[in-house]
C-alpha cells in the first residue's frame, strides 16, 4: 500500500522526503508572519489590531523559522539524504528512531502554530525570559503550549543528533578514515554534538519554567530567592550553539556545492575547514554570555564575553578564505547555485563583521535590542543559512526528485531574492544605528524613511519565494531528466546518479568498500610533481613563463 | 545473502503511534496545566509506552530470534546508548546549574544564606543510607555482569534481584523524606531545587528499575548468551549513571549545603585568622617564657 511508505518510513530518503515538505511548509508559514511584521511596520502607527498580536507574531515567526524551517530543512531534510549516500552506508543507524524524530516535528509544529487561535498568543518571544513569560504577564495556555511544543521538538532534535552521530561513528567502512570524511559529513558531526549536549540543557530551563509558572517554584522568582538572570544563562547556553546549529550544515553544503562548481577534487584547505569547524563548535559552548551584556554581568566576566566572541571569527575566517580560495583560479560556471554560494560568501561576511561589532560588550551596551541586532542575525542566517538551503536545494534537487530546475528562472529568482533580502535587511543597520528598538510595533517618523525600503524589500522577497514555488511546479510538469553529472567531485552523493536515483528507496544494499584516500591523492601528488606549473596553460590562455618573458 | 553487516528494519508503525502518544500527552498536559483533566494525560502516556513496548518487541525479536544484530550492529547501539547517558548528564548539568547559581550568591531574600534557615536536609539519616543503598549496588551489579559472562543464571537473577531491592528500597526511603519534608517545593529557590534535583534523580531511579526489571525478565526467559546481552549491560551502565548522579548529588546537594552558613569560606577565613592570632600569641608567651 501507498501510505505504508510514509507512515511507515523506513528509508532515509522517505524521513527526508518529509522533513523537507514539512520543512518548506513552516518556511511559508515564517515568511507570511514576517510579512504581517513588515506590513506592521511599513509605516508609522498600529496597523494590527493589537501590540499582543504584533508580540506573537514575532514569537512565532522566529520559532517557526528556527526549529521548523532550518533545522528540519538542513539537519532533517539534507542531512537525512546526504548522510548515509556521502558515508557510504545502507541508511541511517537507527531508521526507526530516524522516523520518530521526524514524526515528533510535525505534533510540535502543530503546538506552536496553533497557540494564537487558543487565546491571546504567547508574547514571549522565542527567548522566553522570565518574568515576561511568568504567569502574571503570559497566563494563559498558548505559552504552555509553545513550551511543551518545544520540549517535544527538542527531544526530536536530541534523538535526531544521536541517531546522526552514530552514524557518522559507525556506518562508515574501515578503510574511510574520519579525516577523509566530505565536509558535509564533519558538519553535521559537528551540529549533532552541539545538538546533543545542549539542547537538553534547555529541556532543563524549559521544565523550571513550567514548574515556575504551574507548580509555585521559584526558579526565576525574586520574590522567592530564584533569579530571572539564571534562564538567560541557561537559555542561551542553549541558544549560542544554536545559532551554529543553524549555520554549521550550511557551511558544509556550500563547501559541496563550490568544489562541484569550480570543479575541483577537495575544497581548499579541507582538514583545515575541518577543524575550523570543529573550533567553532568548540567556542560556541563558551560564548553564550554575550547575549546577556546588558543584563548586570560585571566588567570581568563582560570582557571574557567579547574576548572568546572575538576568537571565533578566526575560524570563521578560515572557512571564508578556504572557500575564496577554493573559487580562485577555477574556470567557473556561473549556474544558479553557484550564484547562491557567492551570495552566501559575500553577505555571511557582511554579517560577520557586524557579529565582530557587536561582540565588543561596550559598543552591544548601546546596540543592545536594536534594529542593529535584527539585521545582524538576519545577515547570517537570511542570507548565510537560508542562501544555502536554497542554493542546495537548487543543487540536489536533479538527486532529490530526478528533475533540473529551469537555468534562467533559477538564476533570475536569486538575483530577485538578492536584491529583496539586502534591500530588507541593510536599511536596518541604519535605522539600528540611530536607536530604533526591536520587537516594538510602532515607531516614530524619524524611522519611517528607511522602513519604507524594508517593506519594499520584503515585497520582493515574497515576490521571489513565489517565483521559486511556480518554479519548482514547472520543474516537476516538465520532467527534465538529468541526462549526466557534470561534475564528480571526490564525494560519494552523486554516485546514485545512474538511472533514477528518487524511485529507488535505499542506494546502497550493500557496504561500499573504499578504496584508501590517501592513495588518490598520492597519485594526485605524483602527477603534480611531474607537471611545471610555469608551463600550465589556464583557461584563458595564459601561461606563467610566456607571460615573464614578457 | 547481503555483503553487509548492517540491519535494514523493516517499515514499522510504532515511531509514527510513539509520536501521537507523545503529541498527545504534551496537548493534554497543557490542557491539564489549565485546570482540565488529568485522564487524557495518562491515556497518552499509557499509548506511548504500549507503543514502545511493542517496538522493543519488534527489537527483541530482531536481536535475539533473528539474529540481526551483528557485532556493528551492536557496536552502533553501544555507541548511542553511550551518547544518550551524555545528552541525560547536560539535562542534570541544567539543574546543578539552577542550584549552584542560586547558592553560591544567595538572595537577600531568602537572608543570603545557603540553604535558608530552617530549611536544611540533614546529610546524615536517610540521604546516608540512600548513598549506602545506591553505593551498594555496584558490588551485586558486578557479580550479575560475572555470572552473565560465565553462564550462570542463577547468579545473575539472585544479584540482579538484589540490586532491584536496594533500588526499591531506595524509592521507597526518597518517598518516606518528601512525606516527613519541613518544607516543599513551593518553599522558595531552595525547596525549588532540592526537589527538582531529587524528584528528576528519583525518577531516573525508577526508570532504571524498569530497565533492570526487563533484563532480569529476559534473562529469566533465556535471551542472554555469555557473549550478547546488551540489554544487561546497558541496564547496569545506566543504573550506574543513576548512581553517580546520585553521588554528586549527595555531595553537593546534601554535604555540601548541610555544612552551612557556618562553613563559609569567609567564616573559614576569618576561623584561620583568628586562629592565625592565637597562635603568635602561644609563641610569644612561649618566647617570654623562654
Amino acid at each position: 500500500m501507498r501510505w505504508k511508505r510514509w507512515l511507515m518510513a523506513n528509508s532515509h530518503k522517505d524521513v527526508g522526503t518529509m522533513y523537507f515538505i514539512v520543512g518548506m511548509w513552516s518556511g511559508l508559514g515564517g515568511l507570511s508572519l514576517s510579512w504581517m511584521m513588515r506590513l506592521e511596520l511599513s509605516r508609522p502607527g498600529m496597523w494590527l489590531p493589537s501590540t499582543e498580536m504584533y508580540n506573537w507574531i514575532v514569537t512565532l515567526h522566529a520559532i517557526m523559522m528556527i526549529f521548523f524551517f532550518v533545522m528540519p530543512v538542513l539537519i532533517g531534510g539534507f542531512g537525512n539524504w546526504l548522510l548515509p549516500l556521502l558515508l557510504g552506508g545502507i541508511d541511517m543507524s537507527f531508521p526507526r528512531v530516524n522516523a520518530l524524530s521526524f514524526w515528533l516535528v510535525p505534533f510540535a509544529l502543530y503546538m506552536v502554530v496553533v497557540s494564537p487561535f487558543i487565546e491571546q498568543g504567547s508574547g514571549t518571544g522565542w527567548t522566553m525570559y522570565p518574568p515576561l513569560s511568568s504567569t502574571p504577564y503570559q497566563g494563559d495556555i498558548c505559552t504552555d503550549m509553545v513550551i511543551l511544543g518545544l520540549h517535544l521538538s527538542g527531544v526530536s532534535s536530541t534523538a535526531g543528533a544521536i541517531n546522526y552521530l552514530v552514524t557518522f561513528l559507525n556506518m562508515r567502512g574501515k578503510s574511510y578514515k574520519a579525516e577523509f570524511c566530505p565536509p558535509f559529513v564533519w558538519a553535521l558531526a559537528v551540529t549533532s554534538f552541539l545538538l546533543m549536549m545542549s539542547l537538553p540543557v534547555l529541556a532543563g530551563g524549559l521544565t523550571m519554567l513550567i514548574l515556575d509558572r504551574h507548580f509555585n517554584c521559584t526558579f526565576f522568582d525574586p520574590s522567592g530567592g530564584g533569579d530571572p538572570v539564571l534562564f538567560q544563562h541557561l537559555f542561551w547556553f542553549f541558544g549560542h550553539p544554536e545559532v551554529y546549529v543553524l549555520i554549521l550544515p550550511g557551511f558544509g553544503l556550500v563547501s559541496h556545492m563550490l568544489v562541484f562548481y569550480t570543479k575541483k577534487i577537495r575544497v581548499f584547505g579541507a582538514v583545515a575547514m575541518m577543524y575550523a569547524m570543529i573550533s567553532i563548535g568548540i567556542l560556541g559552548f563558551i560564548v553564550w554570555g554575550h547575549h546577556m551584556f546588558t543584563v548586570g554581568l560585571d566588567a570581568d566576566t563582560r570582557f571574557y564575553f567579547t574576548a572568546v566572541t572575538m576568537l571565533i571569527a578566526v575560524p570563521t575566517g578560515v572557512k571564508v578564505f578556504g572557500w575564496i580560495a577554493t573559487i580562485f583560479g577555477s574556470f567557473l560556471s556561473f549556474e544558479a547555485p553557484m550564484l547562491w554560494v557567492i551570495g552566501f560568501i559575500l553577505k555571511f561576511t557582511v554579517g560577520g563583521i557586524t557579529g565582530i561589532i557587536l561582540s565588543n560588550a561596550s559598543l552591544d551596551v548601546a546596540l543592545h535590542d536594536t534594529y542593529y541586532v535584527v539585521a545582524h542575525f538576519h545577515y547570517v542566517l537570511s542570507m548565510g543559512a537560508v542562501f544555502t538551503i536554497f542554493g542546495s536545494y537548487v543543487h540536489y534537487f536533479s538527486l532529490l526528485t530526478g528533475n533540473v530546475f529551469h537555468r534562467s528562472w533559477a538564476r533570475g529568482h536569486f538575483v530577485l531574492t538578492f536584491v529583496g533580502v539586502n534591500l530588507t535587511f541593510f536599511p536596518q543597520h541604519f535605522l539600528g544605528l540611530s536607536g530604533m528598538p526591536r520587537r516594538i510595533p510602532d515607531y516614530p517618523v524619524f524611522y519611517y524613511y528607511w522602513n519604507q525600503w524594508s517593506t519594499v524589500g520584503c515585497a520582493m522577497i515574497l515576490c521571489s519565494v513565489s517565483l521559486f514555488l511556480h518554479m519548482q511546479l514547472e520543474a516537476f510538469l516538465s520532467s527534465r531528466r538529468p541526462l549526466m553529472v557534470g561534475n564528480r567531485p571526490s564525494s560519494l552523493e552523486w554516485v546514485v546518479m545512474r538511472g533514477f536515483p528518487c524511485m529507488r528507496r535505499h542506494t546502497f544494499v550493500e557496504c561500499l568498500a573504499i578504496r584508501r584516500m590517501y592513495k588518490v591523492t598520492n597519485r594526485r601528488k605524483k602527477f603534480m610533481a611531474t607537471v611545471d606549473p610555469e608551463e600550465v596553460e589556464y583557461a584563458s590562455g595564459f601561461v606563467v613563463s610566456e607571460a615573464k618573458k614578457i | 545473502m547481503k555483503r553487509c553487516p548492517f540491519h535494514r528494519v523493516d517499515p514499522s508503525p510504532w515511531p509514527f503511534l510513539t509520536s501521537w502518544g507523545l503529541g498527545v500527552s504534551a496537548i493534554s498536559f497543557a490542557q491539564f496545566l489549565h485546570g482540565d483533566s488529568f485522564y487524557w494525560v495518562v491515556a497518552g502516556l499509557c499509548s506511548t509506552v504500549m507503543c514502545i513496548y511493542w517496538w522493543f518487541v519488534d527489537i527483541v525479536t530482531e536481536a535475539t530470534y533473528l539474529g540481526k544484530h551483528t557485532i556493528r550492529v551492536q557496536r552502533g547501539i553501544r555507541i548511542g546508548f553511550c551518547l544518550f547517558l551524555l545528552s541525560e548528564s547536560m539535562f542534570f548539568v541544567s539543574f546543578f546549574w539552577a542550584f549552584f547559581h542560586s547558592a553560591l550568591s544567595a538572595s537577600h531574600v531568602v537572608g543570603c544564606y545557603w540553604p535558608p534557615e530552617m530549611l536544611s536536609m540533614h546529610c546524615k539519616g536517610i540521604p546516608l543510607a540512600n548513598t549506602g543503598l545506591l553505593v551498594g549496588t555496584i558490588y551485586p551489579c558486578n557479580v550479575a555482569q560475572k555470572a552473565i559472562k560465565s553462564a550462570q543464571l542463577r547468579p545473575l537473577l539472585l544479584w540482579l534481584g538484589v540490586v532491584m531491592v536496594m533500588g526499591a528500597c531506595f524509592v521507597g526511603l526518597q518517598v518516606w523524606e518528601y512525606y516527613t519534608a519541613k518544607f516543599t517545593m513551593a518553599d522558595g529557590i531552595y525547596g525549588s531545587c532540592f526537589f527538582a534535583l531529587t524528584g528528576l534523580h528519583g525518577l531516573h531511579v525508577v526508570g532504571g528499575l524498569i530497565f533492570l526489571f526487563v533484563a532480569w525478565n529476559r534473562a529469566r526467559l533465556g535471551h542472554f548468551s555469555p557473549q550478547r546481552h546488551l540489554n544487561l549491560t546497558f541496564a547496569v551502565w545506566y543504573w550506574h549513571f543513576v548512581d553517580g548522579i546520585w553521588i554528586a548529588v549527595y555531595v553537593f546537594v546534601y554535604i555540601w549545603t548541610g555544612w552551612g552558613w557556618q562553613w563559609s569560606f569567609t567564616e573559614m577565613f576569618s576561623s584561620l585568622s583568628a586562629l592565625h592570632s592565637k597562635a603568635v600569641l602561644v609563641i610569644e608567651s612561649l618566647e617570654s617564657s623562654v
